[in-house]
């Protein structure tokens, strides 16, 4: 397994925002984890990528315990995450902002900076290379010279995928990437999943829109209240009687099973 | 020794009320908008000039001048936030900082020229002469000082809990989110509370004035200490302004009496303490 | 490298290196009274503060108001090695810079884990506990006396002859030396990967940490940098002025070297330099209007953080120079 998620509880005051979660991720699928909203899906990211200690519980990935670890640290495990609220850095161009990625996979010291040390120039002309193939695979590529801030909301999601795309992740955690995206924008975005899927990252997605969910995931994890009611794949989470019940009301849950 | 220590615990009480009026209105400011002012000593400066100025340059008595000077001051802030403030308040830290930056500048040089760089004394009609309340010595300005003060801090105190405008100040102060959802006119809530909060110093300021000197440098340093007062009272608490303005002042005497050299120093290092650690001030329970 | 042609990207402001160069070795020749070049020196020592404010703050984003506090550390230290050792400032000027990094490694390490208000508050009051100390520690420092007669050094190059830098040509050298070492160093480390680490820190920390950048690193390498040219400028200024006192630590200091930053241009390399020399130059030669200058100040900076986030070069980038292109190629076309 690439991702172990074990037990893990998260108080928030009084609030019991995860109450004994575990679930496990394994090398090259796309896993989804849904629920409602309030589930504890964006507070179980958190945890995982270390914006968040849990109140107990581990998260161990390619074997090594994560859990506790600053974000940066996990980061350089591989384990890359995109938030839910759209975050850019506003006023860089595309590339500046993809080229940000990057140092996820080097990050030179003063010393050899200021004795211009070879491998630092290398990183600095390679990375010019690297960010228009990242640009070019998410459609950003026309883009960019533009500031993140000039982009639409749909296109700064997309930047989003591609800053975590140049830190190279073994595993990429998205929380609702197509929320907010108009048709075009979200068909791109199953592609874009499937061509990552292609290219042997893991995934882990928090996502509404069930026909995204259905169309891509290997495996489904139904969140509510805090706890795990079902995991299975998307057919058999489907017809889960209390996946319908934690859902009861919510019509796409109803087109999607339909 | 022992003996003085009424004398100290009252004239620390004295200024300490003082830094409350100033401290109060900038926790407020930065309660209900979110910018630390450093321009807000200023107030309290112009509070005092202003006093002076009109009561030895328009020979008005001291009680016409102190109501006058504050309504300026007041009216000042009022306008402020409408040509200043209002477009910080969605700036980063460190645009609205710079900005009560050269804010301060204008004030106090501006102040400087128009009254010029000596320390005055605030012409009043009280007697200079000593008066004994028990163990205290103490002069008139000072007991009337601290009479209007406490009165202030009395009102103050009824006015936001026991008023519709009090209650809807504080509901702003918490949550602006939810205060707008209630119909509160946060616009206005905000130029009211920075008019109120200039007018509180400018009164500080036009109180002290009479017992020490006015002169345009004394607000940056009353600045100063107001930020140490609402970083021990905890930002945007004014109950905690008023603890910390008083623990400050009368730590302060008490101070001179062990005469430390680095009692200046202790606030600030308190500060940095409460920063990085209790951000929410050193009476709050965590 | 790019960046050694073109030190600026974003305001397309070319500056040729030689020309640059030649031009600063002729300034004092071309008999300029010994003022004008007092006032070139102190500019030069002033570009060292700005610029290095910049990586912290115009860079990394983080709002110090304690370098002035690293200023007068490194002048201190120069001036204490000179004063109770006898070092001359060969020694102190190393010294200085390295006792400013230092004291800003320990002091960042405590105060570069909170940002906003928190950090800006707790910067000022580090500043302030500096004054005291300075003021206080009379038997180090002498309190408010200052400690004065700090010697500006002197050097023997055999075969060339003594070269005696109190002699203010001489200084000249050493300062713009320092100032350009400075901003060749802020600009290499800007443009650099440690540079886009810091944009990451500015921009938004929290995405730049979930894709590997630490945000305590790079606030602390921009720091720590950022203290040692302050310490550097210190010790100039010790050994240039021959004294120092408490007064280093003011805060109309600080304020001087924000206004430089911001009104300059806080995320250049020029900016800081331009307000550098124009707010040394203009307060002399705005001698009618004396009493109105920080008045005025106040509200250039004002009007500046409300309406020229990016300060005066800016202006140049976003509006002159293509009005100016656009008035040349109308030219070519005539
Ligand atoms: N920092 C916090 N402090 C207090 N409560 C929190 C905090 N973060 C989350 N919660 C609470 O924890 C619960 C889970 O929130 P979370 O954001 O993880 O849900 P979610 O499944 O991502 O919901 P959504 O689909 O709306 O994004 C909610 O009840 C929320 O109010
Ligand atoms: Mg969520």
């Amino acid at each position: 397994m690439l991702l172990d998620v074990d037990n893990i509880f998260m108080n928030f005051g009084g609030i019991a925002a995860l109450k004994g979660i575990s679930f496990s991720v394994p090398e090259g699928q796309v896993v989804s984890v849904i629920g409602p909203n309030g589930a504890g899906k964006t507070t179980l990211f958190n945890i995982v990528t270390g914006f968040q200690k849990p109140t107990a519980g581990q998260v161990r990935f390619a074997g090594s315990v994560v859990t506790g670890l600053l974000p940066h640290r996990i980061a350089k495990h591989g384990l890359i995450r995109t938030f839910q609220k759209t975050e850019v850095f506003p006023a860089l161009t595309v590339m500046e902002c993809v080229r940000i990625g990057l140092l996820n996979n080097f990050q030179p010291s003063l010393f050899s900076v200021l004795t211009g040390k070879a491998e630092v120039a290398a990183f600095v002309k390679n990375s010019v290379l690297e960010v228009a193939d990242i640009l070019e695979m998410v459609g950003l590529h026309s883009k960019s010279e533009y500031l993140a801030q000039e982009l639409s909301y749909g296109e700064q999601r997309l930047l989003e995928i591609a800053v975590g795309l140049a830190a190279r992740p073994r595993l990429l955690l998205l929380d609702e990437p197509s929320s907010g995206l108009n048709a075009e924008e979200s068909s791109r975005f199953s592609t874009l999943v499937r061509r990552l899927q292609k290219q042997k990252i893991t995934i882990v997605l928090v996502e509404h829109n069930m026909n995204v969910v259905m169309g891509v995931s290997d495996q489904i994890v139904v969140v509510h209240h805090g706890e795990k009611i079902a995991e299975g794949t998307p057919e058999a989470v489907s017809q889960n009687r209390d996946v319908i019940k934690a859902y009861l009301g919510r019509e796409w849950v109803t087109d999607a099973v339909g | 020794m022992l003996d003085l220590l009424p004398q100290f615990v009252f004239n620390g009480l004295l200024i300490g009320m003082s830094y409350a009026l100033v401290a109060i209105g900038m926790t407020m400011i930065f309660g209900i908008m979110n910018i630390a002012n450093f321009a807000h000593g200023e107030f309290y400066m112009l509070g005092g000039c202003i006093t002076y100025f009109i009561a030895a340059k328009l020979n008005a008595p001291y009680l016409v001048a102190v109501p006058v000077s504050v309504a300026v001051v007041t009216g000042l802030g009022f306008l402020l936030e409408r040509v200043v403030f209002r477009q910080l308040r969605l700036k980063s830290a460190m645009s609205s900082v710079l900005a009560t930056i050269g804010l301060g500048l204008i004030l106090q040089n501006g102040a400087l020229i128009f009254f010029g760089p000596q320390p005055q004394a605030i012409p009043t009609s009280f007697s200079a002469f000593p008066l004994q309340l028990g163990p205290i010595f103490t002069t008139e300005a000072r007991l009337f000082a601290v009479a209007v003060t406490a009165a202030t801090l009395v009102l103050m105190y009824v006015f936001l809990n026991h008023t519709l405008y009090g209650t809807a100040m504080r509901a702003t102060f918490q949550q602006t989110e939810a205060a707008a959802l209630v119909a509160i006119p946060i616009d206005r809530m905000r130029g009211i509370t920075f008019a109120l909060g200039a007018g509180l110093a400018a009164l500080g300021g036009a109180l002290l004035g009479a017992i020490f000197f006015v002169q345009p440098a004394m607000g940056a340093t009353e600045s100063l200490k107001a930020f140490i007062v609402v970083i021990l009272g905890g930002l945007g608490s004014i109950p905690g302004s008023i603890v910390g303005g008083i623990f400050l002042g009368v730590a302060e005497s008490l101070g001179t009496v062990v005469s430390s050299a680095y009692k200046d120093a202790i606030g600030f290092v308190l500060v940095i303490i409460i920063m990085l650690y209790r951000p929410d001030g050193l009476f709050k329970k965590s | 490298m790019a960046f050694s042609r073109n030190l600026d990207p974003r305001t397309g402001l070319f500056l040729r290196w030689p020309v640059l160069a030649a031009v600063l070795v002729a300034l004092p020749f071309i008999g300029l009274t010994g003022y004008e070049l007092h006032l070139l020196i102190v500019s030069a020592i002033f570009v060292i503060l700005s610029s290095s404010l910049s990586l912290i703050m115009g860079y990394g984003g983080l709002l110090s108001l304690a370098h002035a506090a690293f200023f007068g550390i490194g002048a201190y230290t120069s001036a204490l090695l000179f004063m109770n050792f006898k070092f001359s400032m060969w020694v102190g000027l190393p010294a200085a810079g390295i006792v400013s990094a230092i004291a800003a490694i320990c002091v960042g390490s405590l105060f570069l884990k909170v940002r906003g208000h928190r950090f800006v508050i707790t910067s000022l009051a580090f500043v302030e506990i500096m004054r005291l100390i300075a003021v206080n520690a009379v038997d180090l420092t002498r309190g408010q006396m200052g400690l004065p007669g700090i010697a500006a050094p002197v050097i023997t190059i055999p075969g060339v002859g003594t070269i005696d830098f109190a002699s203010k040509t001489a200084f000249y050298f050493l300062a713009v030396g320092g100032a350009a070492i400075c901003v060749w160093t802020v600009a290499r480390i800007v443009h650099s990967p440690i540079g886009w680490g810091l944009l990451a820190l500015r921009e938004n920390e929290n995405l730049g940490e979930s894709v590997g950048v630490s945000a305590f690193r790079h606030a602390m390498i921009a720091f720590v940098v950022g203290a040692f040219f302050a310490g550097i400028a210190g010790s100039l200024y010790a050994h240039y002025t021959g004294f120092v006192s408490p007064d280093l630590f003011f805060f109309s200091y600080t304020v001087t070297m924000l206004v430089m930053v911001v009104i300059g241009g806080k995320a250049t390399i020029l900016g800081p330099i331009v307000g550098a020399i124009a707010f040394t130059f203009l307060p002399e030669y705005l001698r009618v209007v004396a009493q109105y200058r920080l008045v005025l100040v106040g509200v250039v900076l004002l009007a500046t953080v409300l309406a020229f986030p990016n300060g005066i070069v800016e202006l140049w980038s976003r509006w002159l120079r293509p009005a100016f292109l656009r008035l040349r190629s109308r030219d070519h076309a005539a």
